[in-house]
């Protein structure tokens, strides 16, 4: 039990420091590791945790179930600790630095770079998003409109995701 | 918006002030105010400009942790099906106006660079920002209270009859829920993109990493460490000419 919760805590926070770009660019190693090497779970298993855990925020939560599998509750925990908690510590001690760094000049310059840098990345990465998962055309209006809706009116994002939700029910897949 | 901006204008540069015609008066170069008289520039930029700055030093009332988990915990139990960059921001500058568009976005920027869940970095980052340690772990904690809990007992569930406990219907309202939640974040770039993109070397460079990422297809951290010097450079001409 000690044993396995360690592998948990080694893997995941070595994968925690990789993850460049978010939890997505380790999930092929992430499936490698607790299927081929731990065997804590199945291939299939694996896949089923990647659906039950893509709609919790935010996102690399599949580790919580891999854990949980694989040691129970206590497992979880530590997968979720060992997943967040090394990236946490250093995204800490870049925003210290940042801080510190008070008025200088090159901080000014590098805010006033980063902000166009920043906007192209949120709206790249939902184009990305939506490219990825399934996206037929009913799914890709409900996107549009949803851009639309809340770029140009004061619409509260929950109405319009229920609405969303409710239109692919009744009408979907 | 609320008075928390509007707090730090006054006070702090009033202060400066004091202390710099103190400086001037006692000339004591050692004083508080010596890097005012290295750097004159300072009192005469645009109130705006000082505005951002201070705030970002030092809040003038940083929130209780108390308040500071409610507002994650709020953002954690709404963002269920995506979105979440769009809730933070709805909550923290909008809502609650701890933090500027400024900081936000310089934020957001830091947090891709730092490997790991972006929104847990951007989480740590505000939450420290405004509250040190304690802040973080507070922030993070709220972010993960309500998800958490979920995904244990689904996981539970899941576990105890080895089968998906979504239904077709359910499944069909989460890719819904996801493309909705996908509208929300671009729109979150798409505002903010109309209050600062507003010259056109800055348009420029989200413009190519909107084409490199989301048309071509390029990976994110490639084009971020491309695309940050190219920026950088873009800024320092811009304040050239």
């Amino acid at each position: 039990m000690i044993a396995t919760l360690l592998q948990i805590a080694a893997m995941f926070s070595l994968l925690s420091l990789l993850a460049f770009g978010g939890g997505a660019a380790v999930l092929p190693d992430m499936q490698r590791q607790a299927v081929q090497l731990h065997h804590w779970i199945t291939s299939r298993e694996f896949l089923d945790m990647f659906a039950l855990s893509r709609a919790v925020p935010p996102g690399s939560m599949i580790v919580v179930l891999i854990g949980q599998k694989a040691a129970g509750l206590l497992g979880g925990l530590v997968a979720l600790i060992a997943m967040f908690g090394p990236s946490s510590m250093l995204a800490f001690v870049v925003g210290r630095f940042w801080h510190r760094a008070g008025g200088a000049a090159w901080r000014e310059a590098l805010e006033q770079a980063l902000a166009p840098v920043s906007i192209g990345l949120t709206i790249a990465s939902g184009i990305a998003l939506a490219r990825s998962t399934e996206h037929d055309w009913l799914a890709y209006g409900v996107t549009g409109a949803t851009t639309l809706l809340l770029t140009f009116t004061r619409a509260h994002p929950l109405v319009v995701m229920g609405c969303g939700a409710v239109a692919l029910a009744l009408v979907g897949v | 918006m609320p008075s928390a901006n509007d707090d730090g204008i006054g006070s702090p540069l009033i202060g400066h002030l004091e202390r710099r015609k103190q400086a001037i008066a006692t000339k004591d170069w050692r004083s508080p105010g010596k890097h005012l008289m290295i750097f004159p520039r300072l009192p005469v930029c645009s109130l705006k400009r000082l505005n951002g700055r201070m705030s970002n030093r030092s809040a003038p009332r940083p929130p209780s942790l108390a308040a500071l988990f409610l507002s994650f915990l709020t953002i954690g139990s709404t963002s269920f099906g995506g979105g979440l960059l769009g809730w933070i921001r709805r909550e923290l500058v909008e809502r609650r106006a701890w933090i500027d568009d400024t900081q936000f976005l310089v934020y957001y920027g830091l947090s891709q660079m730092v490997p790991g869940a972006t929104n847990v970095n951007l989480s740590v980052i505000i939450g420290s920002q405004l509250r040190g340690v304690a802040g973080a772990l507070t922030a993070v904690a709220g972010l993960l209270l309500v998800p958490l809990v979920i995904l244990l007992t689904l996981g539970a569930f899941y576990f105890a009859t080895s089968d998906l406990p979504a239904s077709h219907r359910i499944n069909a309202a989460l890719v819904g829920a996801g493309a909705a939640a996908i509208g929300f974040n671009i729109a979150t770039g798409l505002r903010l993109g109309q209050r600062s993109l507003r010259r056109i070397g800055p348009l420029l460079v989200a413009a190519a990493i909107i084409v490199g990422i989301g048309v071509l297809g390029l990976p994110l951290l490639e084009v971020v460490v491309v695309m940050v010097p190219v920026s950088l450079v873009v800024t320092l001409i811009e304040r050239a000419a």
